[in-house]
């Protein structure tokens, strides 16, 4: 062999075996890496059987075999989905050393660490999630929201300014570029934010838009708006890196929960899909067959949410939010017979539930039979003493009964019990119309007129009854 | 290079590499490490004895304080029932037995309440929040109402704010420096809310400043945060915010805000506050609780977040976060020596929890390792669905007991009790 190919041969032996020994290497420091920082798994106690058998099996692979950075990467999101949320953090921290160009693993730590507050620790996660995918608008949401918590307003207006450029319609970094401007005490430009944001989903920016008017004495704005919010409307950013951890998560709880969230952003498909798999995994759990029968109602589905409805009470014959679904069900298809005999069937189950009582009394009304209704409607406030709607059902009784006395003193408790229950205004303010009492009519029609509940229909109605009785 | 000191080269590399006994450097992970709880059972600790009248259906109880209030010498407690608005005494008659006192009715669901001498001639009165309606609602329904003492625990009811957006929270202090009581009010609202101080202005007056309007305020806390001498105000938020704000006073009623702490979670579900001096620094810190369980779904529930906080006053009005600990349904954090060993623990409860496991914690004790490292102690896995506690010494002797009230929100409505006294065995 001549001297060159020796040489040859040897260049690419050592090139070789030095490839081969730092892989080996690599491997070594992988291994010695998740082992040193890995912490042991939870108890099996009361764990789901499949998860306490893929954490185990998981655990496994990830000190012993061949594929741990996966391993890792799989039991992260299982930990994580099921609310180990100190062994995912652990379990990202390990991963943001190992797979350091994969972005899920810092946004997904800072996710939790903002989550404890750790602000000033989450922002240079964030910062590198960006680094690595700047695409990913959720992330600059996330980043905003943690530099304004940190008073760090400058900082702040300019990351939700990098998501609004990214997408101008973005409700999120409208509503955290007003946030900033109301830092600034900057009324106008928030206004003006809060409405872009409102007119991209209407579930974000209606609460600061509110007080925004009232500062700025709009009040009929405001008070159309608040006629309009859904109460506690404000929903979380759509967040697929996250959102998609229920993919893996066994607690029947937090799978609703996540039902629960996409029905508030208005997808009720997937609201379903995620009720039908909190109930596969807790088939007893009569709050997830309800719920998933509330979201069949949303979607206009009747029949499903009657064979959801049915379910509930199958598995739980006593709970009276089943029944009352299962009987507005029948009412909403116009199956007045079928409310009936759901009805009776229904307070043979529940007989102290208020709003069972309340259904009762309402289907004899129905019939006439007022006198007869008003035993259901006294258990109803008996049962529900804080609740305005058993007096309201008590009063309209009375009237029906033309025992005005007796109904004045249901309205008048039932305002005593909620003062601004919008349909013991409205009753009240006519009660008072009708007995041309002019000043409590006056004094009621103005608290009406107050109530942001209360329709501006509704009000135009009281007004001219108020109008033809007393200003003729 | 010739071959033989090429393969020289080589063969050290190889050893270099191969050694199997080398041992790697260890790896140091850059981010922080996260909190990890360890915990205890001790259930033999207390014996609990339930006190004041049966509940008659599903109580309310909103909020139970432990206070003298005719200032007998025997420790008393006040207690707010939401449901049946009304506000109580239990007045302690000696030998652990209590009567059951109705200080007030028609109370517009009341949700917490504070003892202090109002209008300063000598008694105790009591400032009651009202929300009116406890779930939600975003009417300006609100209420603060002052129970004044005739000096004999007789009480006359007195109006000190309406028609603003649900009162969570009020607390008495002397903001501006002039020698009278004002005070510092929180309203939760739902969509809207309010944190606003009232000046006092003249007998049973007041004139209100708002500091910030934001909805989900779950209480307001007084102190010298800042060590200026002048009384500062923290808040907590929660619904969508989840922070906690301080208002820092130059001692005349002029306050300038920041944010002290704030999480990115919307359902990180802060639910109670209280100011102590945690580290025994001689700053006063924040304690914080996170384990409200309503959320998108039917039944409220624990999430595996929730927790014990506490916010290290670090001088000059910053603060710094630690996690004292994890609690499902986390509510009503208290701060006080339990264990008699000079440094500082935590109690609380869990107010939304898993009942149906047997084992789901019910009175919780964070237990003070000296360094504000902490050991979550379970005392009781029953009564469930507690919302509020207090610790004093009730008995006289020395060791405290703690005294809790029940709200059950949500099925299931068993294992429960209205308030009950929870002391310390003697053979401890």
């Amino acid at each position: 062999m001549s001297k060159p190919l020796i040489l040859a041969v040897g260049v690419i032996l050592t090139a070789g075996i030095l490839t081969g020994g730092l892989n080996w290497n690599k491997q070594r420091r992988l291994a010695a890496t998740i082992q040193d920082h890995l912490l042991p798994p939870p108890s099996s106690k009361g764990l789901h059987s499949e998860l306490g058998y893929r954490i185990a099996e998981l655990n496994k692979r990830t000190t012993e075999g061949p594929n741990r950075i996966e391993s890792l990467a799989e039991l992260s999101s299982l930990y994580h989905a099921n609310g180990y949320l100190s062994r995912a953090w652990q379990n990202y921290r390990i991963l943001i050393e190992l797979d350091d160009k994969n972005p899920l693993w810092p946004y997904r730590l800072a996710t939790i660490v903002s989550s404890f507050g750790h602000l000033d620790d989450s922002v240079a996660l964030y910062r590198n999630a960006i680094k690595l995918d700047s695409e990913y608008i959720p992330a600059h949401i996330h980043l905003g929201d943690a530099l304004l918590k940190l008073n760090r307003y400058d900082q702040a207006q300019r990351t939700y300014q990098s998501a609004y450029d990214k997408d101008p319609s973005n409700p999120f970094a409208l509503f955290g570029l007003a946030r900033v401007a109301l830092t600034q005490d900057d009324t106008k430009i928030a206004q003006r934010l809060l409405e872009s944001a409102r007119r991209s989903n209407k579930r974000i920016g209606g609460d600061l838009l509110a007080e925004v008017y009232e500062s700025l004495g709009e009040m009929s704005k405001a008070r159309a708006l608040l006629h309009d919010v859904t109460w506690s409307s404000h929903i979380d950013i759509p967040d697929p890196w996250l959102d998609d951890l229920v993919s893996v998560c066994y607690d029947s709880f937090e799978v609703a929960m996540a039902g629960g969230k996409a029905g508030r952003r208005g997808n009720t498909t997937r609201a379903i899909e995620l009720l039908k798999k909190a109930i596969s995994l807790d088939p007893l759990d009569q709050n997830a067959h309800n719920h998933l029968a509330e979201t069949y109602v949303a979607q206009g589905d009747l029949n499903q949410a009657r064979l959801a409805y049915e379910a509930c009470i199958k598995v739980s014959p006593t709970f009276d939010r089943g029944w009352a679904g299962l009987i507005s069900v029948e009412l909403k298809s116009g199956d007045q017979s079928r409310a009936s005999q759901v009805i009776d069937q229904a307070i043979v189950k529940c007989p102290n539930s208020y709003v069972i009582n309340n259904y009762k009394g309402e289907d004899l009304i129905k019939k006439t039979l007022f006198r007869e209704a008003i035993p259901f409607f006294e258990t109803s406030v008996r049962a529900a003493p804080e609740k305005a709607v058993g007096y309201n059902y008590l009063a309209r009784a009375y009237l029906n009964l033309g025992e005005n006395g007796k109904a004045l003193k249901y309205l008048q408790r039932a305002l005593k019990t909620e003062p601004s229950n919008p349909l013991s205004i409205k009753l009240i303010t006519i009660f008072y119309v009708l007995a041309e009492d002019t000043a409590q009519a006056r004094a009621f029609l103005r608290k009406a007129v107050l109530s942001p509940r209360i329709s501006e229909e509704d009000i135009a109605q009281l007004q001219a009854m108020f109008d033809e009785k007393f200003k003729r | 290079m010739n071959l033989l000191s090429h393969t020289a080269i080589l063969s050290a590399l190889l050893l270099a590499m191969f050694q199997p006994s080398c041992a790697l450097p260890e790896v140091v992970l850059d981010s922080p490490p996260p909190p990890i709880t360890r915990a205890e059972v001790d259930l033999e600790r207390y014996t609990r004895k339930a006190i004041g009248k049966k509940p008659e259906g599903v109580p309310w109880i909103a909020h139970v304080r432990a206070f003298d209030l005719n200032q007998d010498g025997l420790m008393d407690a006040i207690g707010c029932e939401a449901k049946h608005d009304e506000v109580i005494w239990l007045r302690q008659e000696g030998n652990g037995q209590f009567t059951e006192v109705l200080l007030a009715s028609n109370m517009q669901a009341p949700v917490h309440a504070e003892i202090s001498d109002l209008d300063e001639d000598g008694d105790l009165d009591v400032l009651v929040s009202c929300m009116n309606v406890v779930f939600p609602n975003n009417d300006k329904i609100g209420t603060l109402i002052a129970l004044e003492n005739d000096g004999s625990e007789n009480f006359t009811k007195r109006i000190l704010l309406e028609g603003v957006e649900r009162v969570n929270d009020a607390k008495v202090q002397d903001m501006d420096s002039d020698g009278d009581l004002d005070l510092i009010v929180g309203q939760f609202g739902y969509d809207q809310g309010e944190v606003r101080w009232m000046e006092n202005v003249g007998p049973w007056q007041y004139e209100s400043h708002s500091l910030l309007q934001l909805s989900g305020l779950i209480n307001v806390c007084v102190d010298d945060f800042n060590g200026d001498r002048y009384p500062d105000i923290a808040a907590q938020f929660s619904q969508q915010w989840e922070e906690i704000h301080l208002f820092e006073n130059d001692g005349t009623g002029n306050f300038t805000s920041k944010i002290i702490w704030g999480s990115t979670n919307h359902d990180f579900a802060s639910s109670g506050m209280t100011v102590a001096d945690l580290n025994q620094d001689g700053m006063p810190d924040i304690v914080f609780a996170n384990g409200d369980g309503f959320g998108p779904t039917l039944k409220p529930g624990p999430r595996p977040w929730h927790g014990l906080q506490w916010l290290k006053n670090t001088g000059d009005g910053n603060f710094n976060y630690n996690r004292i600990g994890d609690l499902a349904g986390a509510y009503s954090p208290v701060v006080r020596d339990i264990d008699q060993d000079g440094d500082q623990d935590v109690l609380s409860v869990s107010a939304f929890n898993d009942w149906s496991n047997s084992e789901s914690d019910s009175l919780v004790w964070f237990r003070n390792d000296e360094d504000q490292g902490f050991t979550k102690v379970t005392l009781a896995h029953e009564p469930i669905q507690l919302l509020t506690i207090d610790f004093a010494d009730f008995d006289g002797d020395g060791v405290g007991e703690i005294i809790s009230g029940c709200f059950p929100s949500a099925p299931p409505f068993e294992r429960i009790n209205r308030f009950a006294i929870w002391k310390e065995r003697t053979s401890r």
